[in-house]
């Protein structure tokens, strides 16, 4: 009967780990963070079971819940009935009431429930340029991204704007979930964008894909809206493609160097051979 | 025969043989029933520790599989508890080691560890050395070089490098196994791999000339990343776990158990060869393609609207 480890350096790497965070509530938060698409409820949840402690785990990860849900840019139904989305760009107050950017209507977003209520103050709407862009974008998400599962709105940034889309498709059925977004910032001429995907397959296991890409484009004509948003799609398109590409060569190459289907005789081990008779070594070509 | 080789997907939950030590491997689909209740902010959890047991396995096959062992490490700090649970059923990608007597490589595993030692399957000794260490019996010492041996050439034929070890251990009622192997793919710089297989059995036996029942539970860690051209970075990465059971009438001798165990385990990574083909290089780019289509939807509409013309004539012609 093994033993348990005395000084492993599992041990030793966890002491560190132990006085690093001064907190395990660090821990809880961090793995908040790390929560895959569809999946931040089970993660909350079962930290709930380990900690158990609901008061001192929702006052201590309430910082992490709320980064979370607006770096992943949480699409939202409002009391209207309208999709919204929750971002850094369209904070009214607090980390939890944000605005509109169609309708200017203000609603207050639960970081825990992800429950959505309507907000008492109002906020201007978009209008002129940033309304056309909106419009634009808003084809534009029509035409490439899925019905019903994604939104795309249009916010003040700087001297320029904010265009986010999300896009989640959820199907716990099949055991599997995914997240795209993409975030642009449109400064003068200058178009900088970062595009990610992050799917999770979990059929009796964990596989993971996790890709992101950063763009720096330059729009001549910038102050035209289709213009702008035609750059953003030739920019996504490629990103996609490119992934699409590099995606299967990796299955083509990479994976099947890791291991053959069968081995290069094309048949299976006689292993009454290798395992009884010893001749393993020169079956094996050495 | 290959191709009728029995292999029984068994159903939920999935139960590992005992490790030396009895700790239980475990392994249930997910989610497990103690934390799919509905989403409540006031209920009071239960706070008993197959709960928590539960509620850690469900949480680490949610996390990132590419930072398993960072993740292990944060989760035994919040429940020190299941430390040495813990650790032994989450699977992570094999360690490897020089044995000193023979300087061939070996994996490392929670199979052939006692207390912090290894023992190396090529010379049968402890690293660093371990006074009353725990060894498997002679007969059995004698099944593992062979075993070691004939998956070494199993290896070189399917995976053309990498590492193998397998380690046994007696068991009251027959004995039971672990099969390592790990290939981490030299690739290009612009692409990288790594696989690791866990195979670990059981095999009982009642009596020499009654069936021997063999139990198996494989788990495949594999990670692929990528930078294409235009520097998008791109990582696939995780684990599947399968089980499959199969009974022989009777052996003919005690080192027979090694052809059906080799044959069960090729079925078995055939098998999921196939799957994390399916998974990694099909299913998550589908999703992918779901989320964001590369074709427009006036595209997509009239490739839809060819599809349903096509189907109504050809139902028309079967009237």
């Amino acid at each position: 009967m093994p033993r348990p480890r005395a000084a492993s350096p599992w041990r030793r790497a966890l002491q560190n780990l132990v006085i690093m965070s001064h907190h395990t509530m660090e821990i809880a938060s961090d793995f908040i963070q790390q929560a895959p698409p569809g999946g931040l409820h089970e993660v909350y949840n079962d930290l709930r079971h380990l900690v158990n402690d609901d008061n001192h785990l929702r006052n201590s990860t309430a910082q992490a819940m709320s980064t979370y849900n607006i770096s992943q840019m949480t699409q939202v139904t409002l009391p209207s009935g309208a999709k919204s989305l929750v971002t850094r760009f369209n904070v009214v107050e607090g980390d939890n009431v944000f605005y509109d950017s169609t309708t200017g209507a203000t609603f207050a977003f639960d970081h825990f429930t992800h429950e959505v209520s309507a907000g008492s103050g109002s906020h201007a709407p978009i209008s002129g340029f940033l309304a056309e862009l909106e419009r634009a974008a808003k084809d534009y998400l029509n035409e490439y991204y899925p019905d019903g599962h994604a939104t795309v709105s249009v916010f003040p940034h700087g001297d320029g704007a904010a265009i986010c889309f999300a896009s989640d498709r959820y199907s716990p059925r099949n055991f599997w979930n995914g997240r795209w977004r993409s975030e642009w910032i449109l400064s003068g001429s200058s178009l900088k964008g970062e595009m990610r995907a992050h799917v999770h397959y979990y059929e009796d296991g964990n596989v993971q894909l996790q890709t992101k890409k950063k763009a720096d484009v330059h729009v001549a004509d910038a102050k035209n809206a289709s213009a702008v948003v035609k750059a953003i799609l030739a920019a996504e398109q490629a990103f996609q493609q490119g992934l699409n590409q590099s995606h299967s060569q990796l299955g083509d190459t990479t994976f099947k160097a890791l291991r053959r289907a069968l081995p290069i005789t094309r048949n299976r081990v006689d292993w009454e051979k290798i395992a009884l008779y010893k001749v393993g070594s020169q079956i094996g070509g050495k | 025969m290959p191709d009728t080789f029995p292999s029984i997907h068994l159903p939920s939950p999935i139960v590992r043989p005992n490790s030396p030590s009895l700790w239980p491997r475990y392994f249930s689909h997910f989610p497990p029933s103690a934390c799919s209740f509905p989403f409540s902010w006031h209920k009071t959890p239960t706070s008993k520790m197959a709960d928590s047991f539960d509620c850690a396995l469900d949480l680490m096959r949610r996390l990132p599989p590419l930072h398993t062992e960072q993740n292990l490490l944060k989760l035994i700090t919040l429940v020190p508890d299941l430390t040495e649970d813990l650790l032994s059923t989450v699977d992570q990608p094999l360690k490897t080691s020089v044995c000193n007597t023979t300087g061939k490589t070996f994996l490392l595993c929670d199979y052939n560890r006692d207390a912090d030692s290894y023992r190396s399957p090529w010379s049968n000794k402890f690293q660093p050395s371990l006074p009353d260490a725990n060894y498997p019996s002679d007969k059995l010492r004698n099944l593992e070089i062979l075993a070691n041996d004939a998956f070494d050439t199993y290896r070189s034929l399917y995976f053309e490098g990498g590492v193998s070890s397998v380690y046994l251990w007696d068991l009251d009622t027959g004995f039971a196994g672990v099969v390592l192997i790990k290939k981490t793919g030299e690739g290009s710089t612009k692409m990288s791999g790594s696989w690791d297989s866990i195979h670990v059995f059981d095999v009982a036996t009642e009596h020499p000339q009654s069936p021997s029942t063999y139990r198996l539970t494989s788990t495949v860690i594999l990670n692929m990343d990528s930078t294409t051209a235009d520097s998008a970075a791109l990582n696939l990465s995780g684990n599947l776990t399968r089980q499959s059971e199969l009974t022989i009438p009777q052996i003919e001798t005690f080192d027979s158990h090694l052809v059906h165990i080799g044959r069960m385990i090729e079925q078995m990574e055939i098998t999921m060869r196939n799957t994390l083909h399916e998974v990694y290089f099909s299913k998550t780019m589908d999703i992918v393609n779901d989320l964001r289509s590369t074709r427009p939807r006036a595209d997509t509409k009239l490739q839809t609207d060819l599809a349903n013309e096509l189907a109504s004539k050809l139902v028309s012609r079967q009237k």
